[in-house]
């Protein structure tokens, strides 16, 4: 519920904000920002008060379920290692993303052995290098503080 | 447009044509049979890998892909009662018991010749309609596109998943988002933060990459671990015999097999529906239409052959929309679209015209991946079936790989990796909150069309929409706007009144 409302409000301050810089533009090209903008404010007004009426029905009924115990760590484990390896790719490239992203997860999220977790990360990279610097001659280094800083 | 066929034909199987259709039909398959992998993630994943290649070829290689992912879920949905897309769900009522009759073979030769067929009938009404399509598009203005792209995605907003004001919703954010970056009317780009990176819009392609396939890797790794877990036996059942039984019994229920393939495309062809519903009627339809019905959900092959006859005559079916109008219909057509972009080609009325055969490419294509699909699906299912039980550990981690190479593989921009996370988290936000995807990515989709429609309506009308509401054709279109937006409402209504004369609670 708290994530439905939360979606519902940004839609509704996005949608006011579309209306409200709207103003800085000629007509041609307010006109249909308006248009969306209202229709979005709305939308977004007509949702909240339809997450308020089925929260209120929740509320009267059974409480809703308590995420698993593991749930929100094995969530927050992800998001923390989706972060972590967005600073990775900007620092060292995709390619090494490639080779390390997959066999750290292995290892370290699913449990596996550290031999299937490189030999994965192996593969990975390979697949990747071989499609695109190979055979598609569209090679991914144009990302990468320490590419740049080589070439 | 005979000569429009034969050089889209030509075309298609020039050159290794015949090479990327085999292997576009071979990664079809793989992606439909894993579970939890879409037949549209698996499209979406593709088109960074087409970028250098030529039209033709990444057309070729997104049909096949397409078709080879329809048949792909019916053998899992048969083999192990797990569908690998969700419009195989309904193949699995009698598909699966089928199987555990030892009649798996019989289930898979009718799935593989209701497949090859029903795709088959798709096209070939696509092309007969064709001439009737030209005719039509001439009647269209901007008035008429305009309202065409609205009811689209009214209707998408309506059966995407289940509440209309989610849907609703979704298509607004997506509306929303599409303002940003260079308005197509004056050239002056809006909402862009002040930087260079947002004056192109929103990156769509990222947006697809991680509202699709992010988001459900996402949701893999975290919720399932492996198929065998789910409830599905430990080994896929045996084929046993009946192959040709299978094969032939299509032909022996032909007048059911040729009703379904109707629904199919003419569902198909409604923007929004999709496979889901199109297989649920065409099921619905065998039940009501078949003398003795105390098979179906027991292992009756008629339960097979209808539904996989209507999710492949669909998909020509969804084309008509998109050849003719620009507006997809569904996920799958909308990725077509996407790739067309990419590659330089506008979608709509021109398509019907210079670039018809270019269409023929993309028939050629599909028509020949669900032929091969069928023959090499009854020869390798039962090992591909296996594929299944890959555990989520390994194939979560290479679909995150992949979107992160997608994203990237364009542009070779980091802010567009950033763009495939943002949207990729709020996917899978959507997912938790059953809010739907797709009203948000067919309306980012066509915000270009509504406004540069809308701006020419207002121009028309001298500074008044006023056009829209004195075009016959436009008017239509709006009333079934607003009958589509206003029907749950006044349904929802009606049943509280009900109630409250019946005296039960709402």
């Amino acid at each position: 519920m708290v994530v439905e409302a939360a979606i519902g409000i940004a839609t509704l301050v996005y949608a006011a904000v579309v209306l409200g810089f709207s103003g800085r533009y000629a007509f041609e090209a307010r006109v249909f920002p308006i248009v969306v903008g209202g229709a979005g404010i709305v939308m977004a007004v007509i949702y909240l008060l339809d997450v308020r009426r089925r929260w209120a029905a929740k509320a009267e009924a059974a409480a809703e379920p308590v995420a698993a115990p593991g749930e929100r760590s094995r969530l927050a484990f992800f998001l923390g290692s989706t972060l972590g390896s967005m600073a990775f790719v900007y620092v060292f490239g995709v390619y090494a993303y490639t080779l390390v992203y997959p066999a750290l997860f292995l290892r370290y999220f699913s449990g596996y052995a550290w031999r299937a977790a490189v030999l994965f990360g192996v593969v990975s990279f390979v697949f990747v290098y071989a499609m695109f610097s190979v055979l598609l001659d569209a090679p991914l280094n144009r990302v990468g503080l320490v590419l740049d800083l080589m070439r | 447009m005979l000569e429009a066929a034969l050089a889209g034909a030509i075309r298609a199987l020039s050159d290794i044509g015949i090479v990327i259709i085999i292997l576009g039909t071979l990664y079809g398959m793989i992606v439909g049979i894993l579970p939890g992998i879409s037949g549209a993630m698996g499209l979406i994943l593709l088109i960074p890998f087409t970028f250098a290649w030529k039209l033709d070829h990444a057309l070729l290689l997104f049909a096949s892909a397409w078709g080879g992912a329809s048949y792909g879920g019916a053998v899992t949905a048969i083999l192990i009662g797990v569908p690998g897309e969700s419009t195989n769900a309904m193949t699995t009522l009698d598909g699966y018991p089928l199987a555990r009759q030892g009649r798996a073979g019989e289930a898979l030769g009718a799935s593989a010749m209701a497949t090859a067929l029903g795709a088959s009938v798709g096209i070939f009404i696509l092309v007969a309609l064709i001439p009737l399509l030209r005719s039509v598009v001439l009647l269209f203005g901007p008035a008429e596109f305009f309202g065409l792209a609205l009811l689209g995605l009214a209707v998408i907003a309506l059966v995407s998943g289940g509440s209309l004001v989610k849907g609703l919703l979704s298509g607004a954010l997506g509306l929303l988002l599409g303002l940003v970056g260079l308005n197509p009317v004056t050239g002056v780009s809006r909402y862009d933060l002040g930087t260079l990176f947002l004056q192109d819009g929103v990156p769509i392609l990222p947006v697809f990459i991680g509202m699709f396939a992010f988001a459900q890797s996402m949701d893999l790794i975290l919720h399932h671990t492996s198929v065998s877990e789910e409830g599905a036996p430990d080994q896929p059942m045996a084929l046993g015999r009946g192959l040709w039984d299978g094969v032939l019994s299509v032909f022996r229920h032909f007048g059911l097999f040729l009703r379904c393939s109707a629904i199919g495309t003419l569902i198909g062809a409604i923007p929004g529906p999709g496979g889901s519903v199109a297989t649920f009627l065409a099921y619905g339809h065998a039940i009501s239409s078949a003398r003795d019905a105390s098979k179906f959900g027991k292992g009756d092959i008629r339960g097979v052959i209808a539904p996989e006859a209507a999710n492949d005559a669909k998909d020509g079916g969804s084309l008509i929309p998109l050849v003719a109008f620009g507006v997809p219909g569904t996920v799958s057509a909308g990725i077509i679209l996407l790739a067309l972009r990419y590659h330089g080609l506008r979608v709509g009325p021109e398509l019907l015209g210079p670039n018809l055969p270019t269409v023929f490419v993309l028939l050629t294509s599909l028509f020949l991946s669900n032929w091969i699909t069928s023959i090499i699906g009854l020869a390798t299912g039962r090992w591909l079936v296996r594929l299944t039980y890959v555990p989520s550990a390994i194939v979560g981690p290479a679909v995150i790989v992949l979107c992160v190479v997608g994203a990237l593989a364009n542009r070779g921009l980091f802010e567009d990796v950033l763009v495939m996370l943002a949207f990729g988290l709020l996917g899978y936000l959507f997912m938790r909150v059953k809010m739907p995807v797709v009203p948000l990515v067919i309306a980012l989709l066509l915000t270009n069309l509504l406004e540069t429609s809308f701006h020419q309506v207002i121009q028309i009308g001298d500074g008044t929409p006023i056009i829209l509401f004195t075009r016959p054709i436009s008017v239509i279109l709006l009333l079934l706007v607003a009958g589509t937006v206003l029907s749950p409402i006044v349904r929802h209504l009606a049943q509280r009144r009900a109630n409250r004369q019946t005296g039960s609670p709402a």
